[in-house]
């Protein structure tokens, strides 16, 4: 069974025989569900009849969506629908699977940044490597949660920090990529997440690490692919 | 008896499906008992591949729409469409049309992809 790429640009190759020679034809193939629902079609491919077999190109784009569709070559002549046939293999399109990287967690490293006295705040990083023969490209987004032990309370510290740390990223086989978070980000008006209470250009770290909690970090691509997760438990 | 030229669309038809022809034709006196005959053939002395019978009407001195079913023949193949027409028995009127009725066939192979 043909499988493609979803709108991949194919050509169809039919030998067509039409009785007798010299005969105006159109013949037309297309995809779809039925014979009344043409999802993607090659349109009417012109062609003089030889009386024998002659090869009738079409070409087509592959539907857009992933699915299984039939294929229907129709014949015109005259006017007339002189040939409807249905392909005795299906179409197959398939949405190409994109791997997910491979990734290790570094280390979670306690900083520190003027103003906020004796708080810290954690960086954490990561090892991304691409495991497999091919070229993979993800968007990824750093994710902290923190959970309040006492209130049992969890907030979703990405969302609150508007993807500071998303980043898109392209690994050849077997390529890798350290990845090192900050722990924060400079507060310019430039970053989505600028705060104009602080000082423009101060280092804002987040999340400023408390008692009685858990902290988690993980990466996570656009498929819904996740790391490992740094924990910190206080 | 020289058979005269009919005009005639030139019609591609699909075989068993029926058409029915429709053939304006006079014939003067007015009263006879009438017959006429419309089959496709690949020659006038070839079997015919399809024949509407022979249809009754009566003349009326003017011209008269004779319709003349016919089941489209087996295809691959362009026929002559003759048309006979005959008044109280005696072959009057032998016409065979300026275009042919074309019946197409065929088959589609395997498709590849390339």
């Amino acid at each position: 069974m043909p499988q493609f790429a979803p709108s991949a640009q194919k050509t169809a190759v039919a030998p067509i025989t039409i009785l007798p020679a010299g005969l105006s034809c159109q013949a037309e193939l297309f995809l779809g569900p039925d014979d009344v629902t043409k999802v993607v079609s090659s349109g009417f491919r012109p062609f003089t009849s030889l009386g024998s077999p002659q090869q009738v190109t079409f070409p087509i784009t592959m539907p857009a969506s992933p699915g299984t569709y039939h294929v229907y070559v129709d014949v015109h002549a005259g006017g007339q629908l002189i040939l409807a046939y249905i392909g005795s293999e299906n179409v197959v399109i398939s949405a190409p699977v994109v791997e997910p990287f491979a990734i290790a967690l570094g280390t979670l490293k306690t900083i520190t940044a003027p103003g906020y006295g004796s708080w810290t705040g954690r960086a954490a990083d990561y090892y991304i490597s691409n495991p497999t023969n091919k070229s993979i490209s993800h968007h990824m987004y750093q994710h902290i949660t923190v959970l309040y032990k006492s209130t049992g309370i969890t907030y979703d510290m990405s969302q609150m920090w508007n993807w500071y740390d998303d980043f898109g990223l392209t690994l050849g086989p077997g390529g890798s990529y350290h990845f090192e978070s900050l722990g924060g980000f400079y507060n310019t008006p430039d970053h989505p997440s600028y705060d104009p209470g602080s000082d423009e250009g101060a280092f804002l770290m987040i999340p400023l690490i408390g008692t009685q909690r858990i902290y988690k970090w993980w990466l996570e691509d656009e498929l819904g692919n996740k790391s490992p997760e740094h924990v910190l438990n206080t | 008896m020289k058979r005269l030229s009919l005009q005639m669309e030139d019609p591609v038809f699909t075989p068993g499906i029926t058409k029915t022809a429709k053939a304006p034709i006079t014939i003067l006196p007015a009263g006879l008992s009438c017959q006429a005959e419309l089959f496709l053939a690949t020659s006038p002395t070839a079997a015919k591949a399809a024949t509407s019978g022979l249809k009754v009407f009566t003349s009326t001195g003017s011209v008269q729409i004779v319709s003349l079913p016919v089941v489209m023949p087996a295809g691959g193949v362009t026929y002559h469409v003759y048309l006979d027409v005959y008044a109280e028995g005696y072959l009057l009127l032998a016409y065979v049309a300026t275009e042919d009725v074309i019946i197409p066939a065929g088959s589609v192979g395997p498709i590849t992809w390339e």
